[in-house]
């Protein structure tokens, strides 16, 4: 781990340059953003949705969306009333998921030295 | 332990010994991780009967409603599920308690302050105007219920074989799922009540620094020197969280790894690091301790969500994808560094920033590489969110929009958030089919990160220092925060097996709803802020600029992205609309 311990420019430009990125930042979050919104097509919309179904657009991971588990439920419910025979671990599906590791051994090994 | 020429990645060579359980880093991320997730089982398992009862209750009062007919989705079969929904470990007290305790900074607009406070007078005004929203919601779903219930009761008059009927009911129920969703959401924000998050902010922080400082003191590091440097690191992870929870930047799904490192480099490239925060500035640390309760919600029956079609979309195309894009990168595009291409492929092909950590860590990228490959990753998804939506929008036919249309973008958005709301500006259902497309990816990062790692340890790592490895050598070398990661994949996995096999649904209110949600991912997403301000805190925009000459990573990710999407889109298509029609008429 490598430390810059010493600042890349001096202390009072420093801080100058610090400030004005935040205050930059700041001014983006509340004015040249939304006054972007309208201008770039679809964000508007997708902003409605964001807003009134609270996602947050910026999660990284599954856990943080409820959609998922919301999707999660509907959707493996919905196989199990309506094609249970597609649902589980069926031969097709470990087929899928042999493939998946054969790919990934095989690839692996074969990988340009 | 020694270190590789030129470079300072620490590598293991040699002997092991049973000191490295208590004054190794890996195996404190391990121990670190484990407790919490034993804290979390022991605060919510002796709650599993009451779940279970709650469940059989709900199946008691739905089930027969629920399985009237196999023509279309009743109304009990969308009650039984919501009401299966509602059982959550997490909702006990403690589970609140925890909740606060590790609660982010709040959502705010313009006044940053209203992160941290809201008095009581706010918190009534706010309510008041949810409250009036919500009323008009909750009358406009009760409206639709009514009329779906009487073409449900029609269509079932005829026995369910009348085809014009049950499309009425379908159609009725559908308008009323509609505003049911809205009525919830509205509701959702009815809960308010005031907060002042900043002594709670201060107790976490304090905690956070003694749980880390002890694994500091056992490797023979400062304690006091660690704690006081940590304050410092522990707010700018605050204060990235305050950026990412501001309305503009949620919309533009500028998350907080972008804020962690951004804030961390505009300071050490600006004012500079201060030297007493150094001690503190432990990237990896941080990161393996939030990868192994990361591998808790690697649940590997959640696969089967979406059955074979979902699993060829997300495990056949993705490896596909990883495999060509890293093969591109070494032979074509000539990348001079392995662990750099190998983040980015990744990042791109599996679930972005979450498998860009795991992958950094598994094949011992350098700071620069993580830093590099997150932020290609939050530009394209940025950009991704937005088009991907217009395009299928514009050229999908309609009766495709939801489900190919969910499948890839679920498939190639990198992030989940970003996903989720690129799905739901489709609709619900694409938002649905987008989000286990991708939870099904993200299960994938425990394969992909074991694979990395036992090839740079077996294949790369023998080039570089030109040593044969025998199965000892690769055990000395492989990273061993690696083992907790997949351990707690497997062992929650088989937990949450073995809860469902006892009653539908128990597995998502004990594990998804308790141990994941209600402990790990409260402490997970710290870790991870932690680690980017540490990344940040120690990187130089010179060294960054290193690694992007010629624009290479950036044509590797472009390539990548481009080959990914093309596939995706090939393979659901087939999957979903040629192999399994009657999969994807059932969603």
């Amino acid at each position: 781990m490598n430390s810059n311990d010493k600042p890349q420019m001096g202390l009072i430009k420093g801080w100058a340059v610090l400030l004005s990125v935040c205050c930059f930042v700041y001014l983006f979050a509340v004015k040249i953003g939304p006054w972007l919104l309208p201008h770039i097509w679809g964000l508007e919309k997708i902003a409605e949705v964001v807003e009134e179904q609270n996602i947050d657009a910026g999660a990284y991971y599954y856990t943080e969306i409820e959609g998922a588990y919301q999707g999660q439920q509907y959707l493996s419910q919905s196989l199990q009333l309506m094609a249970p025979d597609q649902y589980g671990l069926t031969l097709p599906f470990l087929l899928g998921i042999a493939l998946c590791l054969l790919i990934l051994y095989f690839g692996m090994k074969s990988l340009p030295r | 332990m020694g270190e590789q020429s030129g470079s300072k990645v620490v590598v293991d060579v040699g002997k092991w010994e049973w000191s490295e359980l208590i004054k190794k880093e890996d195996w404190w991320a391990v121990w670190l991780g484990f407790f919490i997730l034993l804290m979390g089982v022991l605060i919510y398992f002796p709650h599993a009967d009451e779940m279970k009862t709650e469940l059989v209750d709900i199946e008691g009062k739905y089930l027969a409603d629920a399985q009237k007919t196999d023509k279309f989705k009743t109304i009990g079969w969308y009650q039984l599920n919501d009401a299966k929904q509602g059982v959550k470990a997490k909702n006990i007290g403690a589970g609140k308690w925890l909740a606060t305790f590790s609660k982010k900074p709040y959502g705010w607009k313009t006044n940053p302050l209203d992160a941290f406070f809201m008095t009581q007078e706010a918190a009534d005004a706010k309510k008041a105007s949810a409250v009036t929203k919500y009323e008009s919601a909750k009358a406009a779903e009760e409206t639709a219920l009514t009329a779906a219930q009487a073409a449900e009761a029609t269509a079932e008059a005829a026995g369910f074989n009348d085809t014009a009927l049950n499309e009425a009911a379908k159609t009725s129920i559908a308008d009323w799922r509609n505003a049911w969703l809205k009525a919830s959401k509205a509701k959702a924000k009815t809960k308010v009540s005031p907060y002042n998050q900043v002594g709670w902010l201060i107790f976490l922080g304090v905690c956070f620094a003694v749980f880390f400082g002890v694994g500091m003191a056992a490797m023979g590091k400062s304690f006091k020197e660690f704690v006081i440097g940590f304050s410092f690191v522990y707010l700018v992870a605050v204060l990235a969280y305050l950026a990412s929870s501001q309305a503009t930047m949620k919309t533009y799904g500028v998350g907080y790894a972008f804020w962690a490192i951004f804030g961390g480099m505009l300071i050490s490239n600006t004012v500079g690091t201060p030297k007493w925060a150094m001690p503190a500035v432990q990237t990896e640390y941080y990161i393996k301790t939030g990868l192994v309760l990361l591998g808790a919600s690697i649940l590997f029956e959640k696969i089967i969500t979406i059955g074979t079609a979902g699993i060829f979309v997300a495990w056949v195309v993705t490896p596909t994808v990883w495999l060509v894009t890293y093969w591109f990168g070494q032979k074509i595009v000539k990348m001079p560094s392995k662990r750099l291409n190998a983040t980015i492929c990744s990042d791109m092909s599996v679930c972005g920033v979450s498998a860009a950590i795991a992958t950094a860590a598994a094949c011992k990228a350098k700071k620069e590489e993580l830093t590099l490959a997150v932020g290609l990753s939050l530009v394209f998804t940025s950009i991704m969110m937005i088009v991907m939506p217009a395009i299928i929008k514009s050229t999908f036919p309609v009766d495709k929009q939801l489900i190919l249309g969910g499948a890839w973008m679920g498939g190639t958005i990198d992030a989940t958030g970003a996903v989720a709301a690129a799905g739901a500006f489709l609709g619900e259902k694409a938002l649905y089919v987008a989000a286990t497309i991708k939870m099904i990816q993200n299960v994938l990062i425990g394969v992909i990160a074991f694979c990395v790692a036992l090839y740079f340890t077996t294949r790369v790592e023998v080039e570089e220092t030109g040593r044969k490895v025998g199965p000892m050598e690769i055990w000395f070398r492989f990273p061993k925060f690696v083992l907790g990661f997949i351990g707690a994949s497997i062992i929650f996995s088989l937990i949450y097996t073995s809860l469902n096999s006892q009653v539908a649904g128990l597995g998502p209110a004990m594990i998804d709803q308790g141990v994941v949600k209600g402990m790990g991912d409260f402490f997970r997403g710290w870790f991870f802020a932690l680690s980017f301000v540490s990344i940040g805190l120690a990187t130089n925009f010179r060294e960054l600029k290193e690694h992007f000459v010629g624009g290479k990573p950036l044509i590797l990710y472009a390539f990548g992205q481009s080959f990914n999407l093309c596939l995706t889109l090939i393979v659901a298509y087939i999957m979903f609309y040629l192999v399994f029609p009657e999969l994807t008429a059932t969603i």
